[in-house]
């Protein structure tokens, strides 16, 4: 056994007797005025204080929120207003028309089909043509000398008088194609033809020009004036190759 | 429930009246425990109100079992804020002496009718590297590990600290008139 622990048994006992005592110097009151008032000044508060400041945030963002809201919500009832106020008045969803196809007896005629178009490719001072023209910017009222005109295959310059003879099943094919093209609306093609194959085509007389709308062009007698020489188309452009080249 | 036990739960609330019950029972004795670190009253009165604030503000982490552990409670928390104070004002020149001065100590015992406000006394006037380590260990129950670990020295430093604190503890004893006492 340790001959230090009795000692220090002995001091222990000797101080407890002492606990009870209050000591001269402490200066008790004092120093719990002073302990009292740290304890109810810093730690009580600052669970409140946080509170507060969570209740402040919350509530100012609900208001920010509110009145975002509310703003949008004007903005989208005073637009209409404003369009009419300046004589706009916005665009209304609406369905797509459908047109109903005529009837077959029923004859529509587009009014910019009965146009010619300028063929710029050839230039030539062709009298026929004219002729052409003018049968063509007929109004399309006149149903008897009416011209048909298919943009894909225009072949028939020179020729003077066409008649086109149509039968009461082209006539319905017709209707539908013109209201194919009218729907459409594509861009006419001309076909660019030398001079020898429209002579070519005059010696042919009767020529099936398309095979859908079995439209036949009887050619009945011959142009007042056909061309005899290369002198009557002063302005045609001969097509070689050398013209090729310098494009 | 306890009467300490209801206590303890008004001071959690903070009730001033409970704290103030705490404070009046334990205060006395725990200002002496502190002096006897400290020296200072002045130093002893800062301590002492620390270690309350610290022991309000940290009841709810306190689980009561018994009256004796609210008082051990107490008294760790005195020492903690005591050797802070001491750290804080650098006042620990504790040397490394690692002679052991066990077999220096008298086995005689001082008599029993000796003072106790004397050896108060006595264990106050210690050089404080002694003191600390005398007040830990033989009168707070601190192991040497405990205390080599609050000082920050080595175990045989704090063996060698407290032999030499008895040893003037002794001495100082014996100067002031005191025979001794044959121990048993």
């Amino acid at each position: 056994m340790n001959t230090a622990e009795p000692y220090d048994e002995w001091v222990r006992q000797s101080l407890e007797s002492l606990e009870d005592l209050p000591p001269e110097s402490f200066k008790q009151a004092e120093v719990w005025k002073r302990l009292h008032a740290e304890l109810h000044t810093k730690p009580v508060a600052k669970p409140k204080v946080l509170w507060k400041r969570w209740v402040a945030v919350a509530v100012l963002l609900f208001v920010c929120g509110t009145s975002g809201i509310m703003s949008l919500r004007q903005i989208e009832t005073a637009q209409p207003q404003t369009h009419q106020k300046n004589g706009f008045q916005p665009i209304k969803k609406q369905p797509i028309a459908v047109q109903s196809a005529p009837a077959l007896g029923e004859r529509v005629v587009p009014k910019r089909l009965t146009k010619f178009k300028e063929v710029t490719s050839t230039h030539r001072n062709d009298n026929s043509l004219d002729e052409a023209n003018l049968a063509a910017t007929k109004p399309a009222d006149e149903p008897m000398v009416q011209t048909k005109v298919l943009e894909s295959e225009l072949v028939e310059e020179g020729v003077e008088e066409k008649i086109n003879v149509q039968t009461t099943e082209n006539q319905k094919i017709e209707s539908d194609l013109m209201i194919k093209t009218a729907a459409t609306k594509p861009k006419a093609h001309f076909r660019i033809v030398h001079q020898n194959e429209l002579n070519q085509t005059e010696a042919v007389g009767v020529q099936v020009v398309n095979a859908q709308t079995l439209m036949i062009t009887v050619n009945v007698g011959r142009s007042t004036r056909e061309p005899s020489s290369a002198n009557d188309y002063p302005n045609s452009i001969p097509l070689s190759r050398k013209s090729k080249t310098k494009r | 429930m306890n009467r300490w036990q209801s206590i303890i739960e008004s001071c959690k609330t903070g009730n001033i009246f409970a704290q103030n019950r705490v404070y009046d029972v334990f205060s006395a004795r725990l200002y002496r425990l502190c002096l006897r670190y400290v020296q200072q009253e002045d130093d002893a009165e800062e301590v002492l109100m620390n270690g309350f604030l610290k022991f309000f503000r940290s009841l709810h982490e306190f689980e009561y079992r018994d009256d004796n552990s609210l008082e051990v409670w107490l008294k760790r928390i005195m020492v903690n804020e005591a050797l802070m104070h001491l750290r804080k004002q650098k006042a620990l020149p504790i040397f490394a002496d690692e002679a052991n001065a066990e077999n220096s100590l008298s086995t005689e015992m001082p008599d029993q009718s000796l003072h106790a406000k004397d050896i108060y006394a006595a264990i106050v006037q210690l050089p404080t590297g002694y003191r600390m380590v005398f007040n830990l260990h033989a009168i707070e129950g601190y192991s040497h590990e405990e205390i080599a670990k609050q000082l920050g020295i080595s175990i045989g430093t704090s063996k060698s600290q407290l032999s030499k604190a008895r040893a003037m503890l002794q001495t100082m004893l014996k100067s002031i008139g005191y025979e001794h006492s044959r121990a048993l």
